[in-house]
This record gives C-alpha cells, sequence and structure tokens, in this order.
C-alpha cells in the first residue's frame, strides 16, 4: 500500500507559488490508479515526490507504513516523461541492470512480454519510439517495485501506437499484477484500465477536484 | 632538391614526436578524466564558489608553449618534460569536456540511476561516466590535437629528437626543402592521429552513433 499523505509543494525560493496544495492518495496493492489533469497542475512532481526524487514542503510519503519520503528507492519506480533509458546500455543489459538480481530467464520473460525478443542487442538508439517505450516498461517491470508510475509514458505518440501500447499495458497488468499510477492528462486513456481516476484541478494550487470509479470490463 | 632526405632519420623522428604525444596524451586522459568526475561531485555549494571556479578554470589559459621554460626548470630536458608539454595542452579540453558531460546527464537518467538505488562510487562510474562519454571523447579529440601541436613546439624549444626538433636543426641549415618535408609529415600524422580518436570513440561508444537515446 502506497500514501501520499497531505502532500503540499511548491518550487525552492517561491512559497507564495503554491503547485500542490494538501493532496492525499491511497493505491492499494494491485491497483491501477489514473492521474489526470492539465499540463502544468503538477503532475509530474507528484510523481517525482512519490518516487522521492523532490522534497514536498510538506507530507509524507508512505510505501508499506514506511516513511520513504525523499527517499529514491526500489520500492516506487516511475518511468520519467523524459527519456531515463541508459543509452549505453543494450536491451538485455537494460533490463538485467534494473534487477535486484540479475536473472537471464527473467530478463527473456520480460523482453517476450513486452514484444522485444530479437532485439537483446540493441541499443535504444536504435528501437523505434514504441519499442523505447516498452522497454522502459520492460525494465521498470524488473525492478518489480510495489508501485510502478508511468508519467505520460505514451502521450508523445501517435493515437494509434498509444492505443496499442495501453493494450499492451493492460496484459502486462494482467500478468504481472503490479500497482501501477497512470499519469496521462485524458481520461480517455484510462479506459479499460484503471480502477478510478483521480482528477486534479485547474485552478492554482492544484487539489484533487475529484475521484471518480470507472467501471472496468 | 631532396636527394639528401634521410629517410629512416625521418621516421625515428615521427617516432620520437608521436610516442611522446601518446604518453602525454594518455597521462592526460586519465587525470583528464578523474579531475572532471571529481569536479562534478564537489557540493553544490563549492561549484557555485568563485575561487573554486577561478581556480579550475584560470590555468588553462597560459598556452602550453608558456610552460615549457617552468617545466625545463623542474624536470629538466628530456623525455618527462615532453610528456608533461603534452599533458599541459591536452589536460584542459579533456578535464572541461569531462566536466560538462558529466554536469548535463539529465535529471530523469540521475533520478532513474537513484531510483535503482545506484550510489557513490559505483554511480559515478557506472552512469555520469558512461553518459559523459560523448562530451569526453569530443574532449580528448580536441586533446590529441592539441598536445600534437604542443609537442612540436616542446620539441622546437629543447628537444633532441624528433619533428620539432628536426624543424629547428634544417632551418639552422638552412635545408627548407627538408622543412617542408616535416611541416608535411607533421600535418598528415596529425591527420591521422585525430582520426584513429574517431575510430576509437566508434569502437567504444557504438551506441552513441546509433543516435543515443
Ligand atoms: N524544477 C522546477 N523548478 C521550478 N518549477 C518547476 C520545476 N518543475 C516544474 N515546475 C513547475 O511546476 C508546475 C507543475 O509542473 P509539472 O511538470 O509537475 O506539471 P505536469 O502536470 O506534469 O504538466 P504536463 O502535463 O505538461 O507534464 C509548473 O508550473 C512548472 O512550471
Ligand atoms: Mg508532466
Amino acid at each position: 500500500m502506497i500514501e501520499f499523505q497531505h502532500i503540499s509543494h511548491h518550487y525552492p525560493g517561491k512559497p507564495e507559488n503554491l503547485i500542490l496544495d494538501d493532496i492525499s492518495l491511497t493505491i492499494s496493492k494491485g491497483e491501477c490508479v489514473g492521474l489526470t489533469g492539465p499540463s502544468g497542475c503538477g503532475k509530474s512532481t507528484l510523481a517525482k515526490i512519490g518516487a522521492g526524487h523532490v522534497r514536498p514542503a510538506a507530507g509524507k510519503v508512505l510505501v508499506n507504513g514506511r516513511d520513504l519520503t525523499c527517499r529514491p528507492n526500489r520500492e516506487v519506480f516511475m518511468i520519467h516523461q523524459e527519456p531515463d533509458l541508459f543509452p549505453w546500455q543494450k536491451v538485455a543489459k537494460q533490463v538485467a541492470f534494473a534487477m535486484s538480481k540479475p536473472d537471464n530467464r527473467r530478463v527473456e520473460q520480460l523482453l517476450a512480454l513486452v514484444k522485444l525478443r530479437g532485439f537483446e542487442n540493441f541499443y535504444p538508439g536504435q528501437l523505434s519510439g514504441g519499442m523505447k517505450k516498452r522497454l522502459a516498461l520492460a525494465r521498470a517491470l524488473a525492478v518489480d517495485p510495489e508501485l510502478l508510475i508511468l508519467d505520460e509514458s505514451f502521450s508523445s505518440l501517435d493515437a494509434t501506437l498509444k492505443n496499442e501500447l495501453y493494450e499492451d499495458l493492460r496484459r502486462v497488468w494482467q500478468s504481472t499484477g503490479t500497482t501501477i499510477l497512470l499519469i496521462t492528462h485524458q481520461s480517455a486513456d484510462l479506459a479499460n484500465l484503471a480502477h478510478r481516476e483521480i482528477r486534479l484541478s485547474a485552478a492554482k494550487p492544484t487539489t484533487i477536484s475529484e475521484t471518480i470509479n470507472l467501471v472496468r470490463t | 632538391m631532396l636527394e639528401i632526405l634521410d629517410l629512416p632519420a625521418l621516421a625515428l623522428n615521427c617516432l620520437f614526436s608521436i610516442s611522446r604525444v601518446m604518453a602525454g596524451v594518455s597521462m592526460a586522459i586519465v587525470i583528464g578524466i578523474a579531475v572532471g568526475l571529481s569536479r562534478s561531485i564537489l557540493p553544490a555549494g563549492l561549484k557555485r564558489n568563485k575561487l573554486v571556479k577561478f581556480l579550475f578554470e584560470a590555468p588553462k589559459f597560459p598556452p602550453p608553449i608558456a610552460w615549457i621554460p617552468f617545466v625545463i626548470l623542474l624536470c629538466g630536458i628530456g623525455e618527462f618534460s615532453a610528456y608533461i608539454i603534452v599533458f599541459i595542452g591536452a589536460f584542459s579540453p579533456i578535464f572541461t569536456s569531462t566536466y560538462d558531460g558529466a554536469e548535463s546527464v539529465s535529471p530523469a537518467i540521475r533520478d532513474c540511476a537513484r531510483s535503482l538505488e545506484i550510489k557513490g562510487a559505483r554511480f559515478l562510474w557506472q552512469i555520469i561516466f558512461p553518459a559523459a562519454l560523448p562530451q569526453i571523447f569530443t574532449g580528448i579529440r580536441v586533446g590529441v590535437s592539441m598536445g600534437w601541436m604542443s609537442v612540436i613546439a616542446a620539441e622546437m624549444i629543447s628537444g633532441q629528437s624528433g619533428l620539432g626538433y628536426s624543424i629547428q636543426l634544417n632551418r639552422l641549415n638552412m635545408q627548407y626543402d627538408l622543412m617542408t618535408v616535416d611541416i608535411v609529415m607533421i600535418g598528415i600524422i596529425g591527420f591521422l592521429l585525430f582520426e584513429s580518436t574517431v575510430f576509437l570513440q566508434k569502437k567504444i561508444i557504438p551506441w552513441h552513433e546509433a543516435g543515443g537515446m
């Protein structure tokens, strides 16, 4: 279980410019939660706070009751909105590197899961945009985190490819049961995937404007 | 005119100059990368400190040739002095590009490595160093060229051998045709040295050719 407790945030030196205001959110094991909101509302900031990369001005992040605020850890792993693959590592190495104990069988399984078998010896620079996203997903699964945050992972791709990747994610999620926080600016992306949608407000500072339970088919 | 061209002597002078540039540049690569990476892990306060900045940046302005008298004073006339002169020429670009490369590693890559709980020396060696390698190679390419120019200058002033020394000797003997041969050789070897760093780069960081990300 992952808890965001009363998270408030402003970037250093700008206390008057509050970005997140008292955001509380609990994600249970195995859940897939969507987080939506307009551009600039602070979705990525909240994700980085969750993963321990940014220290919130106030509030805590608890992972199974353990306070991991501002402590990067393997329990909460995020796929960044910006490219975060290591360009110098080949596909298979990239996935193995992320494991706590390298396990070739598991690397093969994960690559098969994201349809990257046969590309083991490719560098990220030699993959297509969609393949890079799938590699990032395989690497994140290799970490085996308590919570996987996907920050607009597929938003930059064209509609067809995006839908294909959400389909892949759904399949992956069904077979691994990883707890997911899925960030996107389009509620439509969450269909058939998320249990609920947390909507952040457009007004500043950002709060949770509503939580919508999604019917899953 | 060129009938007095002494091919074995020319080859020997080339080899002397090349071995000096190799030795000096190797030192500059090892030390330049080490100092560049070390500077990148200084605490943020020290990095911004103007005095620290001055101490790192100011020494690179006096050109290698200006150091020659001091190097001779401290190390005498000999192979080691030549290495030091090459080192002075090659160090700055390698050090600077290493530091710049380390500083420009993207926050997403850093964060990702931290999430994987990669810390300390491992973080430096397995993340920052490889991520900075393309820029480090840019520095090495410039460093090799600088080193090559420096060794010729050093040999002209204090050498007992090498292409720079040969130029001086031929100048004194007014053998301008042989001098021209030396100049041409310096150009050819400089070009080959440069090309071999490009070749090494392709071998060592093939992923960079592949388009990085
Ligand atoms: N490093 C930073 N320093 C200062 N301000 C920042 C920094 N990062 C983000 N911000 C500001 O915080 C606010 C929220 O940014 P954030 O990236 O979290 O938005 P977002 O909801 O992820 O937007 P998008 O949908 O465009 O990705 C923005 O106003 C942005 O300008
Ligand atoms: Mg964002």
